[in-house]
Parts: C-alpha cells; structure tokens; sequence
C-alpha cells in the first residue's frame, strides 16, 4: 500500500493520520494549509505553519527507526474568535523527542557560515509559529504548536 | 511511492545557457525531505560526475522548500566552491527567499533577481 492516511472531522477538530513516511509530507501540508485557511490565516501565516509541521514531522521520521513510531495524527483545533489554530503531531514513543530547545540565533549563524547541511529545522519551527509545547500522553508524544492570525 | 509521483512532484532540469560553462538548472514544484535525495543525486551527477562547477539554480518555479531541500545547497556549496566555482540562485519567489533569509543563507550564497543576472554575475568572478 503506497499511502495510509485516514481524516476525519470533530467539529471544530480535525484529523489526519498518516504512515511515518516522508512520502506522505506533501498530503499532510495540504491537510494543515486547508485547516489554517479556516481560521482566516493569511497566505503567509499559512506557509509558516505549514513549514513548521513539516519540520517537526520530518523530525518525527527521521528518527523513526530508532523510536518506531509507524504513524502520526496531526490534530488541528480551529478557534474563529482567537483567529487561531492549534496543531498537534501525536505518536507512538517510548523515547523522548523535546522540540522546545530552542537554538539560538547565533548558533544557526554559525552552522550556516560553517556549511552545515544540518540542524535548521527546530530553529525554523520556533521562529515560524507563536508557540511550542511538548508533552507526553501515555507512551504518545505530542507536539502543540500554535498560529495565530496577525497581519 | 513510485519514482514516477515522486517527480510529479518535483523536478530538476537542465536549461539553455548561452554562456559555455555554465549550467543553468530548473527546479519546480516541492522539495521537502521526501524529494531532497532526487535533487541531491541529480546535482551529485553532474558537480562529481561531469565536473560542472559554474552553476545557476532558477527557482522560480519552486513551491516550497524545507531544510532538508536546503541542505541539500550545503551539502555542495562547499566542494563546489574549492573546485573553483560556484553556485548561485536566482529568481526565488518571496516565501522562498524568506525560509532562506530567516537561516542568513544570504551571507553565504549569491542571489540574483533574475537567472540571466546570475549568469552574467560569473564574468565578474
């Protein structure tokens, strides 16, 4: 089976599970790009967002045969009022990936003069979204991050 | 995922130069961490295979791009560079130029408004 992804809408929620596979990136931007346009998220903050899922799903991949997460639900919660949405990439894992670490202006800096192919993907998801928590729910990561409408 | 969606999804390919020596190179569509080792091999093909090394990357075809598509950049520019030559891009559309900005990859690498400015840009040095 090339793609396994079923979606699915709770109101104001809605869901996307998709197989741990870079192949599926694509859809799962389109799903989070159509769910920001709900909440009046201009173009721009649409691909910020999207951006920003995209590194933290890669990130989830990519370390995916050592924690063995075979797939991921990214659960998007609109809220008109606030103009805001929150995005939550859940999965299956015994090992703890903290995106918070937040590195530091000056250390992309460095990497970026030293040619590092490398280590831009935290720093572009902080910078491009208001806010990033993780936190566990049983042997499941979650990783919130929040774009609100502002332009 | 066949080879054949993994193209419709993104591409890379060679354009008319009129300046012998140097190779222009289209990209289009989406090059995320699923494309990447596409653009990777293509560029590994034609820097250490055919020991092109005066390049122009036009992107304004290109949709979107995520670090692993910009690592991509990095993981040449270097050799390429010690190799006498360079690669520059040209032509990147607004929400692309600003995923680079935000990483200061301006410092490092050359960006032209249009293709045909990067390829005049190699006769100055």
């Amino acid at each position: 089976m090339l793609t396994a992804k079923t979606s699915m809408s709770e109101g104001r929620r809605e869901i996307l599970t998709i197989r741990a596979d870079y192949a599926l990136l694509s859809e799962l931007r389109e799903f989070v790009r159509v769910a920001g346009s709900k909440v009046g998220l201009t173009e721009a903050e649409r691909d910020k967002l999207v951006l920003a899922i995209d590194e933290a799903a890669t990130n989830i991949i990519t370390h995916a045969a050592k924690t063995h997460p075979e797939a991921i639900d990214c659960r998007c919660t609109m809220d008109d009022l606030d103009q805001s949405i929150v995005c939550e990439l859940v999965y299956d894992t015994h090992d703890h990936f903290d995106p918070v670490r937040t590195p530091k202006h000056e250390e992309i800096q460095k990497r970026v003069q030293e040619f590092k192919r490398g280590g831009y993907g935290l720093f572009l998801m902080h910078t491009l979204v208001d806010s990033i928590e993780y936190k566990r729910e049983g042997n499941r990561s979650v990783i919130r991050l929040v774009k609100r409408h502002r332009e | 995922m066949s080879e054949q969606n993994v193209n419709e999804r993104f591409d890379v390919r060679e354009a008319e130069t009129s300046v012998s020596g140097i190779i222009t190179l289209e990209l289009s569509g989406q090059l995320d961490a699923h494309t990447a080792p596409i653009f990777e091999r293509y560029l590994e093909e034609r820097v250490r295979g055919k020991g092109m090394k005066h390049l122009v990357l036009d992107f304004s075809k290109l949709d979107y791009i995520s670090s692993a598509g910009l690592g991509v950049l990095m993981g040449l520019i270097e050799e390429i560079r010690a190799n006498g030559g360079d690669m520059r891009l040209a032509s990147l559309p607004d929400k692309i130029y600003h995923v680079l900005d935000l990483l200061g990859f301006p410092v490092v690498f050359k960006i032209f408004k249009t293709r045909e400015e990067a390829v005049s840009s190699f006769a100055n040095g």
